[in-house]
């Protein structure tokens, strides 16, 4: 229990959660807006996948020679490696040092954009209307986050090469 | 002199055989597939962003301007991505044709592009050395130095 206000500073430097510094509780659930869009980009093709059975995506992608079941089980990985750093974000902030939720995140990111971009190109035949411009569009979206991300782990790594020890 | 040259090239220009081949190549030039041509040139600008994500995240290359490096490795890969597109619509127009082998389909092309736009250093090394010298000459134009793009970092006793 916290009875001082030594205590009262100790407990607010290890939990950063606290909205002492509100900059950085801004800054961390701005983040996680970043976060919960690339799940969601991530979310919405599986539904359409899995439990939406004459949407136009799922015949998109089942006409390619890869089986349904592949295809399956990378939108769920896509999904699963999205939401280590998206937890990090939103409940866990002190875990926020860690640097592999955001790499598995960010090439989870790059792989979604390529497989938008081959949803766009198998669409583009089919008499879909602009759908094709849709997907190609959140793989656009995907590549600028999967840049952030690559960006913020770059980032640490000149912080960390920086302050180490001569 | 510069009225009479102006009037020749009018004249040039209203010459009906000349304004014929302008329609037809307009209409040809309509009737492309300026989607599928889009979608491809994507793909390689995606190979070259692919390159930039994997410099980033490794933590032995340490990289100071990531926009230049970005620029960098999309300029290479669209270039890079072009000569491959070009490649590969050459091979799908005459392979039927000359031998008996396969079209390539939208998918495989969609790899090949990916794999032309990331451009590994042993393949097209030319164009990556001159992205590299436009590179730092507009960096020290703009910037008055050196690019500080770093491609091993300077580890020291750890």
């Amino acid at each position: 229990m916290i009875h001082t206000l030594a205590q009262f500073r100790e407990y607010a430097q290890n939990a950063p959660s606290l909205p002492l510094d509100q900059n950085r509780a801004e800054v961390r659930m701005y983040a996680a807006v970043t976060a919960i869009l690339l799940v969601l980009l991530m979310v919405e093709p599986t539904v359409y996948l899995l439990s939406v059975p004459e949407s136009v995506y799922a015949r998109t992608m089942t006409i390619s020679r890869v089986s349904f079941h592949v295809i399956a089980a990378i939108h769920l990985a896509l999904v699963l490696a999205a939401l280590p750093h998206l937890t990090d974000l939103m409940w866990r902030p002190h875990r926020l040092g860690q640097l592999w939720p955001r790499a598995v995140a960010c090439v989870a990111a790059f792989f979604a954009a390529c497989m938008w971009l081959y949803a766009a190109t198998m669409a583009y035949p089919l008499d879909y209307g602009l759908a094709w411009l849709a997907y190609f569009v959140r793989a656009v979206v995907l590549g600028g986050i999967a840049f952030i991300l690559g960006w913020s782990v770059n980032a640490q790594h000149l912080r960390e090469a920086a302050d180490a020890p001569r | 002199m510069r009225r009479a040259e102006v009037l020749v090239f009018l004249w040039l220009a209203c010459w009906t055989a000349l304004a014929h081949a302008n329609t037809t190549l307009v209409d040809d030039l309509v009737a492309y597939d300026f989607a599928s041509l889009a979608v491809s040139l994507g793909a390689g600008l995606f190979g070259g962003l692919g390159r930039t994500l994997i410099a980033l995240l490794r933590r032995a290359t340490l990289v100071g301007d990531t926009k230049f490096l970005l620029l960098r490795d999309l300029g290479v890969s669209a270039v890079c991505g072009a000569i491959v597109y070009v490649v590969i619509q050459g091979y799908n127009e005459t392979a039927s044709t000359w031998w008996d082998f396969p079209r390539i389909g939208k998918d495989t092309r969609l790899l090949l592009l990916l794999a032309a736009g990331y451009a590994p250093n042993w393949a097209f090394a030319a164009i990556r050395r001159g992205a590299d010298g436009v590179v730092q000459r507009a960096h020290k134009a703009i910037r008055g130095t050196d690019a500080p793009i770093s491609e091993v970092a300077p580890l020291g006793e750890k």
